[in-house]
């Protein structure tokens, strides 16, 4: 690879240098916002359909009866990466984001799936529109699509764009966000990804799996131009052969401690993060990642259930909390509600609607459970261990 | 203070391993000490659990400390009577010599020691980590450490229990072989209790095994700076890291795996025949223990090792370096180490009706195309943090240098790794086994196993393009 290290350095020098000689305005992120909150209620909307609109202190109430839009036109002087929505909805609502691509008629307008999900209180919502494949960062039209039957309340809606400096930046600390240490680490660790906004940053490893770009697309991009420019140079100066092959190597490398680099650090994170979360912590204060007090929980009941056979056990779901109690309690066993044997005494985690009622019995939802007795030890409310009277 | 029992808890089974290494190796000693006594540790262990597991079903001990210490008191006098006997009259030769270090340039030098620290700070981290947190993923509570704490409980190979998240269910891991679970019920049964963290530092003893041994095997074919090039290569594998510091088989696995392989290619590249000779008797004793360690022993990497050893044999015999005589004797030795542990844990799993497939039955599996496997595949392979870069660059190197990675010694590795790699594909392509790869579970944990070998395999080649043949050390 001859010459690379001048070329490559030229090539960043002139990046950074196009970069500070770049306008300032093209530094400056571009939004724009219109919020709905207070009984607000800016002139510009457009609907279409039979929505009915009502102002609330909680944004603008749209009711339809058959499907409907409302939308308004945007400046194409600001590109547009992401819309975020403030919204509140009781059911899940299969609505649309609407825009309008350049050269077509007005009422033409590009639709992408928005699936809103019920919220409690004033809930939020992200879109990168970069992902769609047809989204018109220009657009001069944008609107949101309801089906009919449907009832939103729209707090406010948001639109944001970057310039590409902005987006680099978001890039390279993309690359250095981490993801967290979860039951599936032991089969596949996602890795480094690339996202060029901030709302993607953010969002990266929160959706499974990640919707933003792997890192890996760029270092085999780097990769392969290493490996043509060696093939070049070794065809023109195959005297240099071993020079060039050394270089190469040493590329290689490089990436790869790079990469090791990051994987690294995203381990020594993850475990920086046990550590303030789980050994520093004194028991009864610690948590372990997302199992929350599980594993002093678990000691505790295994000290109070030594002297049975088995016991009853309650979680919000199954997997892993029914596999983990019995580790911890072996040879003392689990068993549900249902099943026969002889149990007096029940393992509660994490189960608020298990309660005490008037007669010490356990109850959940106006069911009766148990036989009168009393609570040995209580962790939170719906987390504890109970034993019948005998 | 209960972690100082674990190298109280390994030393027999090490020395015991170190002896009987040396007893297989004879009078031409071919492993460097560190190596043998990496080996002694790894394979003295699973043979010592090989040996009580026999004698349990057999009859004669229980899984408690003192039948565990009974077990290893008889190998360890077992083996010391034979070295004794037979080490005065051996004409010990030397070991072979290794390749002349390389004066190493400054900045390349910095770059080595601060890798290897920047390596050493993650491997302490990573066994605090492994050492002083709860159970985490499923196999650990479900499988591994549970079964160890059961044995502890039971005294004795307790094969039906209440499994995964079902209450009643039995079956499914209690066909792996018992090894890494006995190993914990042992040096927990020494201190008195179930102790997590004992349980779990087994697991940093053999990751630490893996990334010795491949640096004994570098080491015999380049200097200790590419070798230690290699190691970092090894360790910095974001899920072989990943599974080097959890309680999970699979590294325990590979160095199994790699043990086998390793004196493989040892024979192959190996300057005299009896060196080969030693190398292959070595081979057979770790390629019979790799039955004992996890099920994919017997039906994926044993059907590899045995074709790459008539491979290897006619390749030594058609170059006159071993006899009729020695081919025969080789595969006797091959046979008679996978019948004696081949032979009695087969028969066990026969007896009891555990099925032979990664916990799942291997018996009629239908064939049909499996959707989306392949994307799954690529994703896992190309586009995680997995790998880093290595298989990329392992394949991208086995096809621009076919004369170093195909025609040398090193195409035990690369013909392993490819066979494995490449012939495992159908049973995700075409069977009901695709939910391995669909779900990324058993695809990643079978590219895990065979990392070392892949890693290994990757530092041959770059080493050979671009260093010249150095010479031996006088």
């Amino acid at each position: 690879m001859y010459h690379a290290s001048v070329n490559i350095r030229s090539l960043l020098i002139g990046t950074l240098f196009l970069g500070a000689l770049a306008p300032s305005h093209a530094n400056a992120m571009r939004s724009a916002e219109w919020s709905f909150a207070g009984e607000t209620f800016e002139s510009g909307w457009e609907v279409a359909g039979d929505p009915s609109l009502t102002s609330t202190p909680e944004g603008l109430r749209i009711s339809t009866t058959v499907r409907s839009l409302f939308g308004r036109s945007v400046s194409t002087a600001d590109p547009i990466d992401t819309i975020s929505l403030d919204y509140k909805a009781d059911d899940y609502i299969e609505a649309g984001i609407y825009w309008h691509e350049k050269g077509r008629d007005n009422d033409d307008l590009t639709k992408a799936s928005l699936r809103l999900a019920p919220t409690n209180g004033v809930g939020s919502i992200y879109l990168d529109m970069t992902k769609y494949e047809r989204w018109e960062r220009r657009t001069d039209f944008i609107g949101i699509g309801l089906p009919a039957d449907s009832e939103l309340i729209i707090n406010r809606l948001r639109v944001q764009g970057w310039n590409p400096v902005e987006k680099l930046l978001v890039a390279l600390r993309s690359f250095w966000t981490f993801d967290s240490i979860r039951p599936s680490s032991i089969n596949f660790l996602w890795g480094p990804h690339i996202a060029f906004t901030p709302i993607g940053r953010e969002m990266m490893f929160k959706s499974t799996p990640p919707m933003e770009q792997s890192a890996n697309r760029y270092f085999y991009i780097v990769m392969g131009i290493a490996v043509a420019w060696t093939v070049y140079g070794i065809k023109k100066y195959p005297a240099r052969k071993k020079k060039a092959m050394s270089t190469l190597a040493g590329v290689m490398a490089a990436l790869w401690i790079t990469y090791d680099i990051r994987m690294g650090t995203e381990f020594l994170w993850n475990a920086k993060h046990d550590y303030d979360t789980y050994l520093s912590k004194p028991i009864g204060q610690r948590t372990f990642r997302e199992r929350s007090f599980f594993t002093d929980f678990a000691a505790g009941a295994a000290s109070l259930v030594q002297d049975r056979k088995e016991y009853v056990f309650l979680a919000p779901q199954r997997w892993p909390y029914l596999g983990l109690i019995r580790y911890y309690t072996y040879p003392i066993v689990p068993t549900e509600p249902e099943q026969d044997g002889t149990k007096d005494t029940w393992v509660v985690y994490k189960r608020p609607d298990v309660i005490l009622n008037p007669k010490n019995q356990l109850e959940s939802r106006g069911v009766v459970l148990t036989r009168p007795g009393g609570i040995l030890h209580e962790f939170e409310t719906g987390t504890f261990i109970f034993r019948e009277q005998s | 203070m209960m972690l100082l029992l674990l190298p109280v808890g390994l030393l027999l089974p090490t020395v015991s391993g170190w002896l009987t290494l040396r007893l297989v190796e004879k009078e031409h000693p071919v492993l460097l000490n560190l190596e043998r006594w990496t080996l002694g540790c790894l394979l003295g262990t699973t043979l010592s659990m090989y040996l009580s597991f026999l004698a349990h079903i057999a009859g004669f001990m229980s899984l408690s400390l003192t039948g565990f210490l009974g077990i290893q008191v008889s190998y360890f006098l077992l083996v010391s009577l034979l070295w004794m006997r037979f080490h005065v009259s051996w004409h010990v030769k030397p070991v072979p010599s290794l390749p002349k270090n390389v004066r190493l340039s400054k900045p390349v030098t910095i770059l080595l020691a601060t890798l290897m620290c920047w390596t050493l700070l993650k491997l302490i981290v990573g066994a605090v980590i492994l050492v002083s947190t709860p159970p985490y993923q499923d196999d650990v509570f479900n499988n591994w450490n549970m079964r160890g704490k059961l044995f502890g409980i039971t005294n004795a190979l307790t094969l039906e229990f209440a499994i995964g998240n079902d209450i009643t269910a039995v079956g499914g891991v209690s066909s792996y072989p018992p090894t890494v679970s006995m190993t914990k019920t042992m040096l927990t049964d020494m201190a008195r209790q179930w102790h997590e963290g004992l349980a779990n530092s087994i697991h940093f003893v053999w990751f630490l095994c893996v990334l010795i041994l491949v640096y004994c095997t570098l080491r015999r074919r380049m200097p200790a700076a590419w070798a230690l090039a290699g190691v970092y290569g090894l360790s910095s594998l974001p899920l072989f890291f990943m599974h080097g510091v959890t309680p999970y088989a699979d590294v325990f696995m590979a160095a199994h795996i790699f043990a086998a392989v390793s004196m493989l290619y040892g024979a192959v590249s190996a300057q005299s025949d009896e060196h080969s000779a030693s190398f292959l008797r070595l081979g057979a004793l770790a390629t019979g223990l790799l039955v004992f360690t996890k099920n994919e022993a017997l039906l994926l990497y044993l059907p590899v090792i045995l074709l790459l050893l008539v491979f290897i044999l006619r390749h030594l015999h058609a170059h006159d370096v071993f006899g009729e005589k020695q081919v025969r004797r080789t595969v006797s030795n091959f046979a008679m180490a996978l019948l004696l542990v081949g032979a009695p844990w087969i028969l066990f799993k026969l007896a009891h009706n555990l099925p032979f497939g990664n916990a799942k039955s291997v018996s009629g599996l239908e064939i049909a195309w499996q959707e989306g496997v392949a994307y799954a595949i690529i994703i896992n392979t190309f586009f995680e943090g997995n790998w880093a870069l290595l298989i990329p660059l392992l394949l991208g190197c086995i096809v621009f240098f076919q004369k170093e990675s195909l025609r040398s010694a090193t195409v035990i590795f690369t013909a392993f790794f490819l066979l494995l790699y490449i012939g495992q594909l159908p049973l995700f392509f075409f069977t009901g086994l695709s939910t391995e790869a669909l779900n990324q579970t058993g695809y990643a944990r079978g590219l895990v196993q065979i990392a070392p070998i892949g890693v290994t395999a990757l530092f041959l080649i770059v080493h050979s393009v671009l260093s010249p043949p150095t010479a031996a050390k006088d």
